[in-house]
C-alpha cells in the first residue's frame, strides 16, 4: 500500500487515442518523492535524448505530490514538466488551484501526456472513467471562457485545466491555466499541451488519500493550521498577497523598471497594494487546503473584466516593466494574457524588449503595423499581446518565440537589452545590484525564474554587491528547500511568508507515508532532483556548460538608470567569481557539470549513465 | 448552537471540508464533508458556504430516531440506527444532508468545530 | 508618548531577536526605524491595524504598527 498516494499514474498515448493506467513505482517515490521530482525522472527516464520537444517524442508530465490534497497548509499544487520548446531544456511549471487534490481524489498521483493526438481532444477523468473527448469546437477558445463552458456542461465540481489559442498556434511560453486565474505558467508547458492537441484536462473525484498515521498526520496537520493562523504576517498577506511586496522592491531598487532599465518607478505608488487592494480587488482566493489565500481576484470597471491578480510578479512584468502605472491596465494586461494562455511574465520581458527596441529605433512603426511602443503606452500592450498569442504579425510572430531568438533575428545590438537565462525572460526582480539573487537567476534549472531561490533580503542584509561564498551557500541551500515543496506537491509560501516550521513537513510525510525520513533526508533528496535536471540540460544541449548560466548581459554592463541603484550595475568578473564559489560546492566541474563523485554521492550514477546517450 | 458563515471571507480553499471528513470518517476525502462550498466565478466572482443550521427537522421525521441532539447542541446521525430511508434528506431546508452509495447511512454536521479551526481567513463561527 | 513597533515572525531574526521597539513619536516610519538602528530596507511592509502605510507615514503617539520582513520573497 503506497499510503499518500492515490497508487496510480493514468499514461494516455495521444496518437492511438488509448488510456492505461499503471502503478505508482514505489521505488521512484522513494528517491524523488513525486511532484518535480517524479516529473524530472520521468522526462530524463522516457523523452529521448535530442526529442524535439513540439514533436511525438517529448512527453507533458503533469505530477502531484504525496502531500497534495491532504490535510495540510498548501496542499494544492501540481507540477507540469516536459522539454521546453522556449529553452530546449528543462521546463517544470508549478500549478496551484484544486486540480492536483481533484486529481489524487480521482485515484492519480501523475498523468503522463505522450504522441500526438490526429484531433484537437480534451481529457476526462472522473474517477475510474477516462475518455478521450472530441475538443474541435473548443479549439481557438479562449482559456477561461472554455473553463466555464466546460464546468456547465459537465459540472461545477469539475476542476478544470485549459489552454488557450497562444498554445494552440504554439507561442513558445504559453501556459495551462485552471480554476480561473491558475496557471502553470513558464517554459512552454502550455506550448507542448497545445502541440500534442490536448485542449483540456477535466478531472473529478470522490476517493479518499489513504495515511499511514491518520491520528499522528492529523495532529501535525492542526499544528501547522494553527501555526499559519497565528502568523503574525497573516492579516498583511491575506489582505495585499505577493502585491505587498512591490513597495518594497521599489524602494529597494528590485522593481523591473522599462525593461530592466531600472529597479525603481517613477509611478511605483500608483501600482502599490493598498491601490490595488482599494480599487479593484472583489475576493481573496485561494487554493486548495491554503489557510493564506495569496489570490486577489478582481473587477477593473474599466473594462469590465474579471481577473486573479495583477499578482506580485505580473505587476512588474506587465506594470513597470513595461511602463504602465494605472493598476486597471495593469489587470486588463494581465487578463488578456490569461484568457490567451501566455506566461505574464514572458510576455512582459518580451513587449518591454520590443518597446526599448522601439524607442531605440531599431524597431520601426513600419514594422511594428503603426503601434506606438513607448514604454507606457496600454492600449498597444493590449493590442501586442493579442498579436502574440495569435502569432497574427509580424511583430507578434517574432515576440512569440521568446526574447532571445527575437534578439537574434533583429541583431543591431538588441541582445543587449534581452533579459533572459537559458532563453527564458527574467521574472520580476531587478538585479543590477543584488549579486545573490543575480546568481539565483543565473542557476535556476529552468532559466531566469526566481521561484528556486530569492535571496535579495539576504543581499540587504549582508551587502548588495558582496561577493562571497556564503552567499552561494545561501543560494544553494534556498535552491534544495524551495523546490522540494514541488516535489511534496504543496506550496512554499506558508514557509516564505508566515514562518511556519520548516521542521513540521518531515513528521507530516512521515506520518502520511508511513516512510521515516528526516529533514536532511528531504534535502537530499532535493539535491538529487537538481542534479538530475542539471543533467537533462547536459544531455540536451550540445557543449551546454558556464556559458548558459551567463547573466543578462544589462546587469552586467550597464547601470541602472534611477532609483537606489542607479549607476550601478554588477562587474562581470563579480558574476562569475559567484558561479565559482556555486561550482565549487555544488561538487560541480568549473563549467558547471556535476562531477562522477557529486552523481554517486546522490545515487544518481547509475541512472544518469543509463538515459545519457 | 450552530455554524456561522462569513461568506466574504471564504477563499475557497476546502480545509474545512478535509478536516470534516477527517472527524466523521477518519479520512482524507473532502467529498464526504458535512458542508459545501460553493464558487461563484467567473462573475461576480465570491465563494459561498453551505451549512446545517441546526434545526432539528430531520431529527423530528426520522423514524428510527437516529439522529439526535448531542452535547454540542447539534443533531448528530448515528451511522448504526440510520437505514438510510432519505426522510432527512426530503425535509432539509438546506440540503444539508448526504450520502453516497457507498456508506451505507447518511451524514451530517455534528458540530465538532474542526472546520473552524482549520478556516484560515476566519469564516466560520459557532454561536447560539 | 510612544509609538510601538511590534516585530513580526522571521524579521525578528534579522533585528536581533527584538519582538517590538518602543520610540517617541516624531518623524517617519523609515526615520524612527533608522534611529532605533533598524534598517528600512529589511521591512517589506508596515501595518497599521488592517492598512499597509509607507515609509514616509507619521506615526502618532500611541500608534502601533506591525513591521513585516520580505525575507523569502515570492
Amino acid at each position: 500500500m503506497l499510503y499518500g498516494y492515490a497508487g496510480h499514474i493514468l499514461r494516455v498515448d495521444l496518437t492511438s487515442g488509448t488510456v492505461s493506467s499503471e502503478p505508482t513505482p514505489e521505488a521512484v517515490t522513494h528517491d524523488f518523492l513525486g511532484g518535480r521530482g517524479l516529473g524530472a525522472y520521468l522526462l530524463w527516464t522516457e523523452v529521448p535524448r535530442g526529442a524535439d520537444p513540439l514533436g511525438p517524442d517529448n512527453k507533458l508530465f503533469i505530477s502531484t505530490g504525496p502531500l497534495s490534497g491532504t490535510f495540510f497548509p498548501g496542499s494544492g499544487k501540481l507540477d507540469v514538466t516536459t522539454k521546453s520548446p522556449q529553452t530546449g531544456g528543462y521546463a517544470s511549471a508549478s500549478m496551484g488551484g484544486l486540480l492536483s487534490a481533484e486529481l489524487k481524489f480521482a485515484g492519480y498521483d501523475a498523468i503522463i501526456l505522450e504522441g500526438i493526438s490526429p484531433k484537437p481532444v480534451y481529457l476526462f477523468i472522473d474517477d475510474d472513467r477516462v475518455e478521450l473527448r472530441d475538443a474541435r469546437e473548443y479549439w481557438g477558445m479562449g482559456s477561461f471562457a472554455l473553463e466555464r463552458i466546460l464546468k456547465q456542461r459537465l459540472g461545477e465540481d469539475f476542476q478544470i485545466a485549459t489552454i488557450g489559442p497562444a498554445g494552440e498556434v504554439g507561442v513558445k511560453y504559453a501556459c495551462i491555466n485552471h480554476d480561473y486565474g491558475r496557471q502553470a505558467g513558464r517554459g512552454g508547458v502550455g506550448t507542448v499541451m497545445g502541440a500534442k492537441r490536448v485542449k483540456a484536462i477535466t478531472v473529478h473525484g470522490t476517493n479518499g488519500i489513504p495515511i499511514a498515521d491518520t491520528d499522528s498526520f492529523i495532529g501535525i496537520g492542526k499544528t501547522a493550521f494553527k501555526a499559519c493562523k497565528e502568523a503574525e504576517a497573516l492579516d498583511a498577506w491575506i489582505r495585499y498577497g505577493t502585491m505587498t511586496v512591490t513597495s518594497w522592491c521599489d524602494r529597494n531598487g528590485a522593481l523591473p523598471t522599462r525593461n530592466f532599465q531600472a529597479g525603481s518607478f517613477e509611478h511605483g505608488p500608483s501600482i502599490y497594494a493598498p491601490v490595488f487592494r482599494d480599487t479593484i480587488v472583489v475576493t481573496d482566493k485561494g487554493c486548495f487546503g491554503c489557510p493564506s489565500p495569496c489570490g486577489k481576484y478582481a473587477h477593473a470597471p474599466r473594462y469590465d473584466i474579471y481577473v486573479e491578480g495583477p499578482e506580485y510578479e505580473t505587476n512588474g512584468m506587465l506594470g513597470s516593466n513595461l511602463g504602465l502605472s494605472d493598476i486597471q491596465d495593469i489587470a486588463r494586461a494581465n487578463q488578456l494574457c490569461d484568457e490567451f494562455g501566455l506566461d505574464t511574465i514572458s510576455t512582459g520581458g518580451c513587449i518591454a524588449w520590443a518597446m526599448e527596441c522601439f524607442e531605440r529605433g531599431v524597431l520601426t512603426p513600419a514594422q511594428t503595423n503603426g503601434l506606438d511602443l513607448h514604454f507606457g503606452n496600454a492600449e498597444a500592450v493590449f493590442a501586442l499581446i493579442e498579436q502574440i498569442a495569435h502569432r497574427s504579425t509580424w511583430l507578434g510572430d517574432l515576440l512569440a518565440e521568446g526574447v532571445r531568438v527575437a534578439a537574434n533575428r533583429i541583431q543591431q545590438g538588441s541582445e543587449a537589452w534581452a533579459i533572459h537565462v537559458k532563453g527564458m525572460e527574467q521574472s520580476a526582480y531587478d538585479t543590477h545590484s543584488a549579486t545573490s539573487m543575480l546568481l539565483a537567476y543565473m542557476t535556476a534549472d529552468v532559466g531566469a525564474h526566481h521561484n528556486r531561490a530569492w535571496a535579495i533580503t539576504y543581499d540587504i542584509a549582508v551587502g548588495r554587491d558582496a561577493v562571497t561564498p556564503e552567499k552561494a551557500a545561501k543560494v544553494i541551500e534556498l535552491q534544495h528547500i524551495r523546490p522540494l515543496m514541488d516535489a511534496l506537491g504543496c506550496c512554499r509560501l506558508q514557509w516564505v511568508e508566515l514562518d511556519m516550521p520548516l521542521d513540521l513537513y518531515a513528521p507530516a510525510l512521515a506520518a502520511l507515508t508511513g516512510v521515516e525520513r528526516s529533514w536532511d533526508d528531504l534535502l537530499h533528496i532535493s539535491e538529487r532532483i537538481w542534479n538530475l535536471t542539471r543533467m537533462i540540460w547536459v544531455r540536451e544541449i550540445e557543449g551546454f556548460g558556464r556559458a548558459w548560466d551567463a547573466p543578462p548581459v544589462r546587469f552586467v554592463s550597464e547601470p541602472a538608470t534611477q532609483g537606489p541603484t542607479a549607476g550601478k550595475y554588477t562587474p562581470p568578473e563579480a558574476a562569475q567569481q559567484m558561479l565559482d564559489y556555486y561550482y565549487e560546492q555544488r561538487g560541480w566541474s568549473r563549467e558547471g557539470i556535476p562531477t562522477p563523485e557529486t552523481l554517486a554521492r546522490l545515487g544518481l550514477s547509475d541512472l544518469v549513465e543509463a538515459f545519457m546517450k | 448552537m450552530r455554524l456561522y458563515v462569513d461568506h466574504k471571507r471564504c477563499s475557497g480553499c476546502r480545509a474545512c471540508q478535509v478536516a470534516c471528513s477527517l472527524h466523521l470518517f477518519r479520512e482524507n476525502n473532502p467529498k464526504k464533508a458535512a458542508l459545501i462550498i460553493a464558487p461563484h466565478f467567473p462573475a461576480p466572482g465570491a465563494f459561498e458556504v453551505q451549512v446545517c443550521t441546526q434545526c432539528g427537522q430531520c431529527a423530528e421525521v426520522c423514524p428510527t430516531g437516529a439522529i439526535q441532539q448531542n452535547d454540542r447542541g447539534a443533531y448528530a446521525v448515528d451511522p448504526d440506527t440510520c437505514i438510510k430511508c432519505m426522510a432527512c434528506a426530503d425535509v432539509c431546508p438546506e440540503d444539508m444532508i448526504f450520502t453516497r452509495p457507498d456508506v451505507p447511512y447518511v451524514w451530517k454536521c455534528d458540530l465538532c468545530g474542526e472546520c473552524v479551526e482549520a478556516c484560515g481567513t476566519g469564516a466560520l463561527w459557532i454561536a447560539e | 508618548m510612544t509609538v510601538t513597533f511590534t516585530i513580526a515572525g522571521g524579521l525578528k531574526a534579522y533585528l536581533g531577536g527584538r519582538d517590538h521597539i518602543e520610540v517617541p513619536a516624531g518623524g517617519t516610519v523609515a526615520e524612527l526605524l533608522e534611529a532605533s538602528g533598524v534598517q528600512p530596507a529589511l521591512v517589506a511592509a508596515v501595518m497599521l491595524g488592517e492598512t499597509l502605510v509607507p515609509l514616509t507615514y507619521r506615526p502618532r503617539e500611541g500608534d502601533v504598527l506591525k513591521l513585516i520582513g520580505i525575507l523569502g520573497g515570492g
